[in-house]
């Protein structure tokens, strides 16, 4: 956890250090008021001298004054250290989002990571604001206090071990008990959790089947087991934070009974003894107060785990050092790849795409196809063989600047929140307007978006409900338009639009593919009639490839397609 | 009032037992706290001073059993706290789930599952945290209260010199509030745009890698977080004016009884004893006032979580059963009459829609994107209702009838597969509950299903969903219609249901699929030519209207709408 957080932390430092300061200075000065009861009892009442009362007020009045400026240090310090500190934190965790690469986030809930950058940020907020704070401060309240007491009386000091072994007793019992309980708890969370995300997001398929009041049930059982982990806790609690109050008040009655005696003996004074029980109340009142913020200390720690396991996930595809050419072919040699250790998906693929090449994938689902596709953009890194571009391993290049050659174009056009233009300009941060109109110009829809109410400012709301899904697969295009790349992976969409905005998407996608590389991942035999070379996938391997004509002649696979196709029209 | 606040109320009358529980032992709890100065002045007085031995002993007998006292007060006091907690916390979320269930498509098309199981989980907790601190909160409140009274009895004079900062302070507390309120509020908004980003950006990810839009997202996410940065600053500024003022009393108060309590005992006005007590109950102070300033922002936050769970119970159905519901009729004929539906205002997605699909016989829809067949599959099922005209199932509309047994009888398969994290034949079992493994595995065989389970590590008891065995979309999909084929709908409704099966596989289950659709009312939504062909008629969707009707071969013959629209359908054929 260190090496991802510290570096996090390190600038804040400063900060921290200055809060922390406030505090020990707080301390001090909260600690300061029985030594000056003290010295106003026996010098003052005892001696009978009013000015040393005087100066003693003075005194104090001077840290009622400082007192405020520690408080409001402490508090402006700390938020700031750590607000700032969970910015740079979430601002890492997203970064490095953005440097994981696609298998990661085929192997990660969705929601657990969006979970890692919100709710569990949001929960270390309460932790660096109040809960350090607090922790912190009765750490160093109660160390204080003990030094204090020793100094002031140790024969006193011993007389408060009484209460030693039940504190030492009953915080071990508390330590072993404790953990497990707690444990349970995040189990029974995760349970509840588990069946009211499940019943949340399978609403249609619960309410399609009439099932409702079967979900509910077993997601209440759940929900009260729950219940009974927290009151395992509050049992645990039970037999320890009590004894805290037990175990003060048997060191002040012990202490106040031995005070006595000694007092007589003349061996110590009024003061020391009052000082003393006063003393006795900061020392036990942090330990109380921990018990307070212990569950929430706790989870806070968690969250910075599970965070901080995120930041080192390594990633699994990172770039090199060789610059990339603007052109050239993109060749891949003997290429397998395999998920996680099940059969390749792609088996000892060969093949060459000339510079300005258009070439259709085709194969069943399964076949391979996407994969491949993948494996060109460097969405992953081969099991064997390499993929290059000009001559360079894609695994030597720079990713940024691979990114900028080799654009991947998904099926569906996922929009951003934000303006139509916006989210053109994804592809060219701080292009300007007129670069994002001459990109919808060029694909033919520019004039299709500027009659919109608000033109390209119009906002697509979230998920972009408001665009028709033609007009989606438009801004996607466009996005390629603007990054002006030399090769494009373009996975065709299989959902058929309605003729008009097909046959946009279709011009559109035309413009772009002139003078450029273009690998379709083709659902449509159409689009592979129209393309340079078809390349037909079979079980992971490049079973044929040629030109669309060449193949039908062949006779084999892909002509038996293309019949079967034709007859599914006719 | 507020419905934040009242909803609050609600809870807390739920709890009003444990909640009593939790307010008595936190009054025993601070009680004996309060208490103990008054012995530890006599000790001090008779048995310190004044060497009365027995007093002493007397003194700090009391001592030890207050201290039992405070400690039984505390033990409850935690009890009650956690249990309080624990209950308003599932309270709230069993609320919001139940009423999620009972909740139409309309809202749940609008309000997402993220959305809803933030209410259930950090909502819920919000508000239970105020549950969790009664007791607390109660007993410092006594401590104030009943220390003050001590101190105004015992000595009057010095009590009003020391307390008379203590009406600023709720003064304070009503400014601080409203200022925290305000301040939070706008720093929330800029937390919820940062989560958007955040799910945008997940949901995104090809697009952005494909892209390489890392870049630019960095950046954008890089501002909005720094101005969650600054917001939450400024909440920090208000705490930061009021918690040092709430600290600053108490000493205020030492201040006092130093100095004008010194010179009292110096002039014999008041013991030393009496001058210690002063100080011990300032020192009892400091903890309350601190811990009833956190409890404002607690508060705060409680009831804007409070209102938004109020938004989500609040919530009405527009989908309900009517007061005269009748059961399912006996003949599953479905006709759709000149039907208009729009989501939310929207321009409608189906205007005029008429169909008939008589009981027993199959149909299938075939149109563009958009065109509004998923819509017409909905309205059947009744997650829906239409604007105007009707939908009705052997010649009863089904806004007449049962919903349940509506559900039930209408057995919907969608695209999107949902599997429950259970194990496959719990997962088939779903909508059938207490069929036999014949039953289950009769339909996993008709939907072509068995093979793979049987395959898969522990067959039919292989656990699935989230943390189980991950399957491929048409695994899942063959799944999903042997779950709805267990179910024996009347009517079955498939929508895409095949559309991640490959070709060659949907090849193999056509003939099952045929054999389930014999002889039950089919409405099949297919792009592949193969599948179309199953069914009895076809109708042709455009513009929320059928605008043609016949069989797949009369149709192929007749219509080159329809010969297009297949060929953009054909995706990979026999490979």
């Amino acid at each position: 956890m260190r090496e991802a957080i510290g570096p996090i932390l390190r600038p804040h430092r400063p900060l921290i250090a200055l809060a922390g300061a406030a505090m020990v200075g707080a301390t001090a000065v909260s600690l300061a008021a029985p030594l000056l009861v003290k010295i106003a009892i026996d010098r003052g009442i005892g001696h009978h001298d009013v000015h040393v009362i005087d100066v003693i007020a003075l005194v104090y009045v001077v840290l009622v004054l400082v007192r405020p400026v520690l408080e409001r240090a402490i508090v402006l310090c700390s938020a700031r250290a750590g607000e700032r500190f969970l910015g740079d934190l979430r601002v890492a965790a997203y970064d490095k989002l953005q440097a994981l690469s696609l298998p990661f986030f085929e192997q990660t809930k969705a929601g657990v990571l969006v979970s890692r950058l919100t709710a569990d940020v949001q929960t270390l907020t309460t932790f660096t604001r109040l809960v350090l704070v607090e922790v912190v401060g009765s750490v160093l309240l109660f160390l204080v206090s003990i030094a204090i007491l020793i100094a002031l009386s140790p024969l006193l000091s011993l007389v408060m071990l009484v209460s030693v072994p039940l504190l030492v007793w009953s915080s071990l019992r508390y330590g072993k008990r404790s953990r497990p309980a707690f444990l349970a708890l995040r189990d029974r969370v995760a349970d509840t959790m588990t069946s009211l995300q499940e019943g949340l997001a399978g609403v249609r398929v619960v309410q399609s089947f009439g099932r409702e009041t079967d979900r509910y049930a077993s997601y209440r059982a759940r929900s009260r087991a729950q219940v009974s982990a927290w009151r395992r806790i509050s049992l645990v609690n039970i037999g320890f934070f009590p004894m805290i109050a037990f175990a003060q008040s048997l060191a002040l009655a012990a202490v106040l009974v031995v005070g006595g005696y000694l007092h007589r003996n003349g061996r110590v004074s009024v003061g020391t003894i009052v000082a003393f029980a006063l003393y006795l109340i900061s020392l036990f009142d942090p330990i109380a107060r921990l018990g307070d913020w212990f569950s929430e200390f706790q989870s806070g720690r968690a969250a910075l785990t599970k965070i901080a396991l995120l930041l080192e996930t390594p990633a699994t595809v990172a770039g090199g050092s060789t610059p990339v050419p603007a052109e050239g072919a993109l060749v891949a040699e003997n290429v397998t790849f395999a998920y996680g250790g099940g059969a390749p998906a792609v088996r000892e693929v060969s093949l060459s795409i000339d510079a300005g090449e258009h070439l259709a994938l085709v194969g069943a689902t399964g076949a391979g196809k996407s994969t491949l596709a993948k494996l060109l953009v460097r969405g992953y890194d081969p099991v064997e063989g390499r993929v290059a571009f000009a001559g360079v391993d894609l695994r030597d290049a720079p990713l940024d600047e691979l990114r900028r050659r080799i654009v991947f174009v998904p099926q569906e056009g996922h929009l951003f929140s934000g303006t139509i233009a916006d989210n053109i300009r994804l592809a060219g941060p701080g292009a300007p307007d007129e670069q994002v109109r001459d990109a919808l110009r060029a694909i033919g829809a520019l004039e299709r978006f500027e009659r919109l109410p608000a033109g390209l400012a119009t906002d697509v709301r979230s998920r972009g409900v408001r665009l028709s899904s033609g007009e989606r697969q438009l801004v996607s295009i466009a996005r390629v338009a603007l990054a002006d790349p030399a090769v494009i992976v373009l996975d065709e969409a299989t959902s058929s639009l309605d003729p008009q905005n097909e046959a946009a998407v279709e011009h559109a996608l035309g413009v772009l593919a002139r003078g450029r590389t273009v690998i379709t991942i083709a659902h449509r035999l159409s689009t592979a009639e129209r393309a340079d070379r078809v390349a037909v996938l079979e079980h992971g391997r490049l079973v044929e490839i040629a030109s669309h004509a060449e193949l039908v002649a062949q006779g084999d696979r892909y002509a038996r397609l293309w019949a079967s196709w034709q007859a599914g029209l006719s | 009032m507020d419905g934040g606040w009242r909803y609050l109320g609600v809870v807390g009358r739920r709890l009003r037992w444990t909640i009593a529980g939790a307010v008595a032992s936190g009054l025993a709890w601070q009680g004996a706290a309060i208490a103990a100065p008054l012995l530890i002045r006599h000790a001090v007085d008779a048995g310190v001073v004044q060497g009365h031995r027995s007093a002493l002993w007397w003194a700090c007998g009391g001592l030890v059993a207050l201290g039992a006292v405070e400690a039984a007060g505390g033990a409850s006091r935690h009890y009650f706290a956690i249990r309080n907690r624990a209950l308003a916390d599932a309270y709230v979320r069993d609320g919001i789930f139940r009423r999620a269930l009972d909740l139409d498509a309309h809202y749940h098309d609008r309000v997402g599952a993220g959305e809803l199981i933030s209410r259930a989980s950090n909502d819920a907790e919000l508000v239970a945290r105020v549950f969790d601190s009664i007791g607390h909160t109660i007993g410092y409140v006594l401590t104030l209260a009943g220390a003050s009274a001590v101190l105004v009895v015992i000595d009057w004079r010095l009590a009003v010199a020391v307390l008379a900062p203590l009406p600023l302070v709720s003064i304070g507390f009503g400014r601080y509030s409203a200022r925290y309120a305000s301040r939070t509020k706008i720093n929330q908004e800029e937390l919820g745009e940062l989560t958007a980003l955040v799910e945008e950006t997940i949901s995104g990810i090809r697009v952005v890698k494909g892209l390489g839009a890392g870049a630019a997202l960095s950046a954008r996410f890089r501002r909005k977080s720094d101005d969650v940065v600054r917001t939450a600053l400024e909440v920090a500024n208000v705490d930061a004016v009021f918690l040092p003022a709430l600290e600053a009393l108490p000493l205020v108060g030492i201040l006092v009884v130093l100095w004008y309590g010194g010179h009292r005992v110096l002039s014999g006005e008041i013991t030393v004893g009496t001058f210690a007590l002063f100080n011990f109950y300032l020192a009892l102070l400091v903890n309350p006032l601190r811990t009833i300033g956190q409890r404002v922002s607690t508060v705060q936050r409680a009831v804007a979580a409070a209102r938004r769970v109020v938004d989500v119970l609040s919530a009405e159905p527009e989908v309900v059963e009517s007061a005269q519901a009748r059961p399912f009729p006996e003949s599953a004929a479905v006709r759709f009459e000149d039907v208009r539906f729009s989501y939310g205002g929207e321009r409608p997605i189906l205007d005029g829609f008429s169909l008939q699909i008589p009981a027993g016989t199959s149909l299938a829809l075939v149109g563009a994107t958009g065109s509004g067949k998923s819509t017409a599959a909905a309205l059947l099922a009744r997650f829906y209702d239409p604007v105007r005209g009707r939908v009705t199932i052997g010649g009863v509309d089904v806004r007449d009838l049962k919903l349940d047994e509506l559900r039930r009888s209408v057995g919907l398969v969608f695209e999107e597969t949902f599997l429950f994290g259970d194990t496959v034949s719990g997962n088939l079992g779903f909508g059938a509950p207490g069929a036999g493994d014949d039953a289950i595995q009769h339909a996993a065989r008709l939907a072509g299903a068995d093979e793979f389970v049987e395959r898969l590590p522990e067959g039919y008891e292989t656990m699935l969903g989230e943390r189980g065995f991950s399957l491929s979309g048409g695994q899942r999909q063959r799944i999903a219609i042997a779950r709805a084929i267990l179910a024996d709908p009347q009517v079955l409704i498939l929508d895409d249901a095949t559309s991640a099966v490959d070709a060659t596989k949907e090849q193999e289950i056509r003939a099952a699929l045929a054999e389930v659709m014999a002889g039950r009312t089919t409405l099949v939504i297919a792009h592949r030519p193969a599948t179309i062909a199953l069914a009895d008629r076809v109708a042709v969707v455009d513009g929320g209207r059928v605008v043609e009707e016949g069989t797949h071969a009369e149709l192929l013959a007749r219509s080159s709408r329809y010969r297009a629209l297949l060929a953009l359908a054909t995706a990979e054929a026999v490979a």
